[in-house]
């Protein structure tokens, strides 16, 4: 970032090996990480490929039966421990979206209103303090938000929705939701507070009022970086494991009801990973799904940061 | 941002009625659900803190469970979690705050840079059970089981231990300490550094005898911060060794000879607080008797973390405090 | 001094990995692993903590996680004992002997496996054939069954259980065509025989399966006498008192019962014959009595 000493070129020969040899074992350092993103994606993607040779990929998608009448049918089931084996994934992809998709609308409800009171409406003394605090609450584990869903929450749940099913979609959401909660809402924060103070005074001079501007001229300005935030915390909630694996009832059915019990990827990967004996085509499903996960949290992440640097540009302009 | 809070516009009151209720509408609608969220954030954490507060004495943190986990403690699991912690920031600390100087330091806004930071910030979002499975099929299966054959260990690493649950843990905090350290050496002041070289140091004198002093609270405060994270993860550790009961803490004694040295075993499985909620809350025998030491456990851990989250606060507050008054001298 | 400090660690750590590799054991302590069936974790825990202040100098580890978990880390070699909820399948020891892993079974304790349903559902009993369609999901509303208009909610156990795949094989069985039949997609799925009674204790149109030992002194469960057929008489697996019934368990006219299995790799030896012995021996049994599962022993005196 800066340049060298300008005596560099009076120091002695070993010494300038010297601190060529100590750069190189920075560069070393430094490519550790791009060296693990490389081997985690590349393993997962061994792992998952490998297969037997007579597995059909498309089998990882849905499994054909011939029926009766000689016709097919195609079957969208997974049953891993089974003597016909079924590994079809599209449950499961299913589970995670209707966990992560209401956790996302919960919290953008509410974070984004939390986000927009911690920047324009809350002093900066009272902010100083509830910032910090909801910093906090992200940082709670999430076994304890899945355990105190499946013990607390299940309970009062079913008293208030009436719900049959016990553990289900949308009670996994809500668990969910505390954890993405404060990341939509820092995120707006940030968002809001990177506006410069220009565009507010000429909003007021116009005569509008806090709300106006804050509707009308804020919010707008900043929508992109609060979608940012919105994806990164869809992207949180798909790759969540504890919470959905102890409050969403783990059924992999094919559903589209919130209300009825659903399984996800990342709590199928949990709960049968320490059980399968590796190099069976079970382990190799598990990775595939591991692979799954990785290429769409990566999509998520990659898509929020372009947003961002977009809107910084724009922002500067 | 600046004083932008006592901007009012004064002239709310000309406005029209209707106009005026709905901005008080509008601006109370955001407190409320604010206050909504805190609220319930604290009744969850009130109700936690209510049911587990009673149980938690010295002996329900030293002691180990007794009787299918309904009396004892939680002794073991937080000595796991400790131990699992310590190797953590063994195997992190060095290749995250190493990456971060040449991140920070030494590269040139090109390409190599660009890929390390892209690569980071990829890290940081990748799900936690992810490593799981990397950690399980990589470190255990490949690593762990090639080194056993080759050094003819018997099963020594080729199994879940500890040392691979740390291992992975590593790799998922590398970004959160990668990060808070490029902070810290970013917020080192330039004239620092000029000055520095002023005097004839080169650049590797100026980052250890400058930079790296100078940051140390920073990246104190993401290696803090990298072990609250760790301690509240359970999805990697799931299959890394975690034990359902331990009678025996994982400690070795290193005879040498006179005396015995004792040093945690990371070849061992081990205890994890997160984990110990996990099955208290699924596998213990009578969830209605252990329920008290499932509020207990929660409790702890949250008040690990928080704890360790509230350190962290307090050493980036002093860090930047330190930081100005070198930039006021 | 950070590089002292940096310096200093990394020496640690070559010491950690040189300590471990001379000295992988406990310190003049002979380990035992256990690893398996969650229905056994309990049990086996009791036995350990019972034998280890007998033998101070040996210790036992155990790890649950399921029957498949246990089989993998015997055939590993990560577990010296599996602790094994079924039968090994003849595919399971033909896998076995492939790796150079000769399984040995143990019987270890008999177990009753339990219908259980909320304590407000009027349904006793059921038929073999009503439970096959139940969790099959052939039937999904109690009416049919002569209960309330609600829909049946099913719970069950991950499929890595030995009781998942002995409740599969049992009463679900195969059907038509020698097709194995499986459960319903809609069936819940809990971590742990815990969770799940602790589910159905909370759900008024739940049902769900475990290790009777699990349910028999909750109040806030029913558990379900089962028929083998439409003409048999109810047999519960517990008696009026709450008390296990032995009897039927033993003599198989209930009609869930199983072995419990603890598989070791070739004949035992040292400690692990020991230990299993133990097991088998009068203490032993008595402590499987104590967990409310069926001990061997009296079932082989009556014999």
């Amino acid at each position: 970032m800066d340049t060298q000493s300008p005596y560099a070129k009076k120091i002695s020969k070993r010494f300038r090996a010297k601190e060529k040899l100590i750069k190189y074992f920075f560069f070393l350092n430094g490519f550790v990480t791009v060296l693990l993103i490389l081997l985690i994606f590349l393993f997962l993607l061994k792992e998952s490929f490998a297969g037997y040779t007579d597995f059909n990929l498309s089998e990882y998608f849905f499994t054909e039966k011939t029926l009766a009448d000689g016709s097919t049918e195609k079957i969208f089931e997974w049953f891993p421990t089974s003597e016909d084996q079924r590994l079809s994934i599209v449950p499961l992809i299913l589970g995670t979206l209707l966990t992560a998709i209401p956790a996302t609308i919960i919290s953008t409800m509410l974070g984004v209103f939390v986000g927009i009171y911690l920047s324009e409406i809350a002093g900066s003394r009272l902010r100083e303090i509830l910032k910090p605090i909801i910093e906090l609450f992200a940082g709670i584990p999430t076994v304890v938000l899945g355990f105190f869903m499946l013990v607390v929450g299940a309970t009062y749940f079913q008293d208030v929705f009436f719900t049959t099913s016990r553990l289900n979609a949308i009670l996994a959401a809500v668990g969910l939701s505390f954890i993405i909660i404060p990341i939509i809402a820092t995120l707006t924060e940030e968002a809001l507070r990177s506006i410069p103070l220009e565009l507010r005074m000429a909003s007021y001079s116009l005569g509008a009022t806090k709300w106006q501007t804050i509707s009308r001229v804020i919010i707008p300005t900043a929508v992109s970086g609060i979608s940012a935030g919105i994806i990164l915390g869809f992207g949180r909630a798909v790759g969540e494991t504890m919470i959905v694996l102890m409050a969403s009832g783990n059924a992999a059915e094919l559903t589209l009801d919130v209300f009825r019990s659903v399984r996800t990827m990342t709590a199928t990967i949990a709960a049968e990973l320490g059980e399968v004996s590796a190099g069976s085509q079970h382990y190799f499903a598990l990775f595939f799904i591991g692979t799954v996960l990785f290429i769409g949290t990566f999509l998520l992440n990659l898509i929020a940061e372009l947003i961002i640097n977009k809107m910084r540009k724009k922002i500067r302009f | 941002m600046p004083e932008e809070k006592n901007i009012k516009n004064k002239e709310i009151r000309k406005l029209p009625a209707s106009t005026k209720y709905y901005e008080y509408f509008a601006i109370g609608l955001v407190q409320v659900i604010t206050a909504f969220v805190f609220l319930i954030l604290f009744l969850v954490l009130g109700k936690i803190f209510y049911e587990g507060a009673g149980i938690i004495d010295y002996q329900f943190l030293t002691e180990a469970p007794r009787n299918n986990m309904t009396e004892g403690g939680i002794g073991p699991a937080i000595f796991g979690t400790v131990s699992v912690m310590f190797l953590m920031i063994i195997f992190a600390v060095p290749i995250g705050v190493f990456s971060a100087v040449y991140i920070n330091e030494y590269a040139e806004d090109n390409l190599a840079q660009r890929v390390i930071r892209a690569s980071v910030n990829n890290l940081a979002g990748v799900p936690s059970i992810v490593f799981g499975l990397f950690g399980l099929g990589f470190f255990v299966l490949f690593i762990g089981k090639n080194f056993d054959e080759v050094m003819g260990t018997g099963l020594l690493l080729g199994q879940p231990a500890m040392l691979w649950a740390s291992a992975t843990l590593a790799v998922l905090v590398l970004p959160t300490i990668i990060i808070s350290t490029i902070e810290a050496l970013n917020a080192v002041p330039h004239s620092q550094r000029a000055a520095a070289y002023g005097l004839g140091a080169t650049k590797w004198q100026t980052i250890k005898g400058v930079v790296l002093p100078q940051s140390r609270s920073g990246i104190l405060t993401g290696i803090i911060l990298a072990v609250s994270r760790g301690a509240g993860e359970t999805a990697p550790v799931l299959f890394l060794g975690c034990a359902f009961f331990l009678p025996q803490l994982p400690v070795a004694y290193l005879d040498l000879g006179l005396f015995a040295v004792p040093f945690i075993n990371p070849a061992e499985q081990f205890m994890y607080l997160s984990y110990h909620i996990f099955i208290l809350a699924t596998q213990s025998s009578n969830p209605t008797l252990t329920m008290p030491v499932q509020f207990g456990t929660a409790a702890v851990l949250i008040t690990l973390t928080v704890l360790l989250n509230i350190t962290a606060v307090i050493f980036r507050f002093k860090f930047r405090r330190t930081l100005q008054v070198v930039r006021e001298n | 001094m950070f590089i002292l400090k940096s310096k200093l660690v990394f020496l640690s750590i070559i010491l950690l990995f040189a300590a471990s590799c001379k000295n992988p054991q406990l310190h003049d302590k002979t380990v035992i692993t256990i690893r398996g069936s969650d229905t056994m974790v309990n049990l086996s825990q009791k036995w350990a903590e019972v034998y280890m202040k007998k033998n101070p100098k040996v210790s036992i580890q155990i790890t649950g996680g399921g029957s498949g978990t246990g089989i993998a880390a015997l055939l590993n070699g990560t577990a010296m004992l599996a602790n094994i909820s079924r039968e090994l399948k003849d595919g399971e020891i033909e896998h076995a002997r492939e790796l150079n892993v000769e399984p040995m079974k143990f019987r270890v304790a008999l177990d009753g496996i339990a219908l259980i349903v909320n304590p407000s559902n009027p349904i006793d009993s059921l038929t073999l054939i009503q439970i096959r369609k139940i969790f099959s999901g052939e039937l999904n509303n109690w009416m049919e069954l002569g209960g309330e208009d609600r829909r049946i909610v099913l719970y069950g156990r991950e499929n890595s259980s030995g009781t998942y795949e002995y409740f599969r094989q049992t009463v679900l069985g195969t059907a038509n065509g020698n097709q194995q039949l499986d459960f319903a997609t809609s069936t819940q799925v809990l971590q742990g025989t815990a969770a799940l009674g602790e589910a159905v204790s909370h759900d008024r149109s739940g049902i769900g399966y475990g290790g009777v030992g699990y349910f028999a002194n909750r109040k806030d469960l029913k558990i379900l006498s089962i028929k083998k057929d439409n003409n048999a008489l109810p047999i519960s697996p517990i008696e009026s008192d709450n008390n296990l019934n032995y009897e039927a368990i033993y003599n198989g006219d209930y009609s869930l019962s199983r072995f419990l299995y603890c598989y070791t790799n070739g004949t035992p030896s040292g400690e692990i014959k020991e230990f299993l012995d133990f097991i088998l021996s009068e203490e032993g049994q008595k402590i499987v009595a104590e967990m409310e599962y069926i001990p061997l022993l009296d079932y082989q005196n009556q014999l």
